[in-house]
């Protein structure tokens, strides 16, 4: 770092070197985001910058032609946020050239990510990317690397089982649901109980558009919660077995000692819906709903395990394709590196 | 081989790589090529329509005068029906699921002993109405075909829900709810069609009594009261699901099956001098 010629640079805090704790206080707002764009634009040492701000990472991609800017970015941190300029240089990591390509590809493609292969983070990149070159902030060189960095990630995703197969509970659920609906967003939803993982699905369901969500809990207070996250309608908790015709989805999870819906009770309530198919999903220990419930034509009965186990084997698939993805990501950006002009 | 033979088996390869190239995807993991299945699945039907328009230039009518033809037919109807439908109702694997029922049974017809043996030209009786009645018979054929492409893709999609398979495969299939609302699309069209088949074949009967070939006309008949009875019970809500997905299968497998009488009848026309020869419908419902 002691040569002035020019040279890419990423340098920035992530889950995998800082502590929470520091990444806490170095969270930037959307307003510090824009200061310190601001900053990278009128510092002479930079000729480019971006500034990649999430939940997991600060990251800042840059062209500089100073040995000194990791220092430089420090300085602007403790102006902007009173960070401390050691604490941030003794918690941050930093790429150069080749290197800083690679990392952006990886991170493009969720590799270097909490949930290994997630892709939320591309689109954070390219708010990032879009907002970088809307304060003219960005230059050729770093416009290369985004778009050859979504490029990456684009591969990654479709020729490789990276991103195969949800997660996480909730997510596997909403999988589930689109196999059997299509499209979600119109489903009508029940949530019975307030337990967390039945939380947990439901913001899930809610995320991906749906809005009919009926909340039924023994406790009042934590249906009311729930609801106003999730934007849902409290119903009274005797009331829900009502509510059984009329639903596509129904989210189990309370803490009732033995089952509260039988084989019986759906029995009866199929008559009523036709050829509607009805999902349920079973998150309580011990289960809420009779497992031979899942028997009948058009019930697709899911419970903890079946999900949990959903989820696991997913993971396992993505962690065994972690290796090929890295090289193959490596490659590409030696290639893309190659045709980088500073 | 002939250059419309030539054509027709370019067709049939063409159908053959495009499911070739899914499996290949979905054995990896990784999802269909839905543009490139839909490259080689057009290539396909254009092959196979060249080869038929020289064979139909030749008869000078449509091209269903035997059994290698009357198969190419049906697997070429299987084709533009999913290249019509298939891009309205954009259900994932029903392009691959098409292409491969119209592979096999483009294949069937080249390995069929006796299939492309020659029949006089004036096979159909040189009526146009009872030429129209046997194209939108066969046409109808292709229907039933997709429909039953579209119930296995449903079983498949239920029994992998059901039996809490995670395979990743049964992702690329299309959902429960929109495989139902195509299918009973599906039904409703070949009611139509096969309805306007019975009925032209009817008008030209009742002046050519002498023609019918009874047995014939009862599983003809047999066949369209069957599809209309589905069609009926699944808009009653009384079959619908797995139930009606196998029944569409079974019609398939039915309506195929009556086929081959139809060839133990074409054999006996053979002998009969072109004037007289039976009519084309007496063979292909």
């Amino acid at each position: 770092m002691s040569t002035d010629s020019p040279r890419l640079v990423t340098i920035g805090c992530n889950h995998h070197k800082t502590p929470l704790e520091i990444r806490e206080r170095l969270a930037l707002s959307s307003e510090n985001v824009e200061h310190l764009h601001d900053f990278l634009k009128e510092h002479a040492a930079f000729k480019e910058a971006a500034v990649l701000n999430t939940c997991n990472r600060i990251e800042i991609y840059a062209v500089s032609e100073n040995g000194a800017y990791a220092e430089h970015i420090a300085e602007m941190l403790a102006k902007i946020e009173g960070f401390p300029v050691n604490e941030f240089l003794e918690h941050s990591y930093v790429h150069e050239d080749m290197e800083a390509v690679y990392h952006g590809f990886k991170v493009a493609s969720g590799l270097d990510s909490q949930m290994v292969g997630e892709t939320q983070i591309l689109g954070q990149m390219k708010t990032s990317y879009a907002a970088a070159t809307g304060t003219k902030v960005i230059g050729p060189v770093l416009h290369r690397m985004f778009q050859k960095s979504f490029q990456a990630a684009k591969w990654a995703r479709t020729e490789t089982k990276i991103g195969t197969g949800q997660v996480s509970l909730g997510n596997v659920a909403v999988e589930l649901a689109t196999r059997i609906f299509g499209k979600i967003n119109t489903s009508r939803t029940l949530v019975v109980g307030s337990g967390d993982a039945g939380r947990d699905v439901a913001k899930a369901f809610h995320s991906r558009g749906v809005t009919a969500i009926s909340i039924a809990s023994r406790t009042h207070a934590n249906a009311e919660k729930l609801a106003d996250e999730i934007e849902g309608l409290v119903i009274p908790f005797n009331t829900w077995e009502e509510s059984l015709p009329y639903i596509d989805v129904g989210i189990f999870a309370t803490s009732a000692p033995t089952h509260i819906l039988s084989e019986q009770t759906i029995s009866r309530i199929l008559a009523g819906r036709k050829r509607k198919p009805l999902f349920l999903i079973d998150l309580a220990l011990p289960r809420d709903i009779e497992g031979s419930a899942g028997d009948f034509p058009n019930v697709f009965l899911y419970n903890l395990d079946d999900l949990s186990e959903i989820a696991n084997e997913n993971l396992r698939n993505r962690q065994k394709e972690v290796d090929h993805c890295l090289k193959e990501l490596e490659r590409k950006a030696e290639y893309t590196w190659k045709g980088i002009r500073l | 081989m002939n250059p419309e033979n030539w054509l027709l088996l370019a067709g049939t390869m063409a159908y053959v790589a495009a499911l070739l190239l899914t499996l290949f995807r979905l054995g990896n993991s990784r999802e269909p090529l839905h543009g490139s299945n839909l490259i080689l699945i057009l290539i396909g039907w254009f092959s196979q329509s060249a080869g038929l328009w020289i064979l139909g230039m030749e008869a000078g009518s449509c091209p269903i005068r035997n059994t290698f033809q009357v198969l190419q037919f049906i697997s070429w109807s299987i084709v533009i029906l999913y290249l019509f439908t298939g891009q309205v109702f954009r259900l994932s694997l029903f392009g691959t699921g098409s292409a491969s029922l119209a592979a096999i049974i483009g294949f069937s017809a080249f390995v069929i002993p006796g299939a492309n043996r020659f029949q006089p030209t004036s096979y159909l009786g040189g009526d146009p109405r009872i030429e129209a009645h046997a194209a939108l018979a066969l046409f109808s054929y292709g229907i039933f075909g997709l429909l039953a492409v579209l119930s296995i893709l449903y079983l498949l999609q239920d029994k992998s829900l059901k039996s809490k398979s995670h395979a990743s495969v049964f992702r690329f299939l299309p959902s429960i709810v929109d495989m139902d609302v195509v299918l009973l699309r599906l039904l409703v069209m070949a009611c139509v069609v096969y309805t306007i088949s019975v009925g032209i074949g009817a008008l030209y009967f009742v002046s050519h009594l002498n023609e019918v070939s009874i047995p014939k006309i009862v599983l003809t008949l047999a066949l369209w009261i069957a599809y209309w009875v589905a069609l009926i019970l699944r808009v009653m809500n009384k079959l619908y699901g797995t139930r009606l997905a196998w029944m569409c299968i079974i019609l398939l497998g039915a309506a195929l099956i009556i086929l081959w009488p139809v060839e133990a009848s074409r054999d006996h026309s053979h002998l009969v001098p072109a004037a007289s020869t039976p009519s084309f419908f007496q063979h292909v419902d």
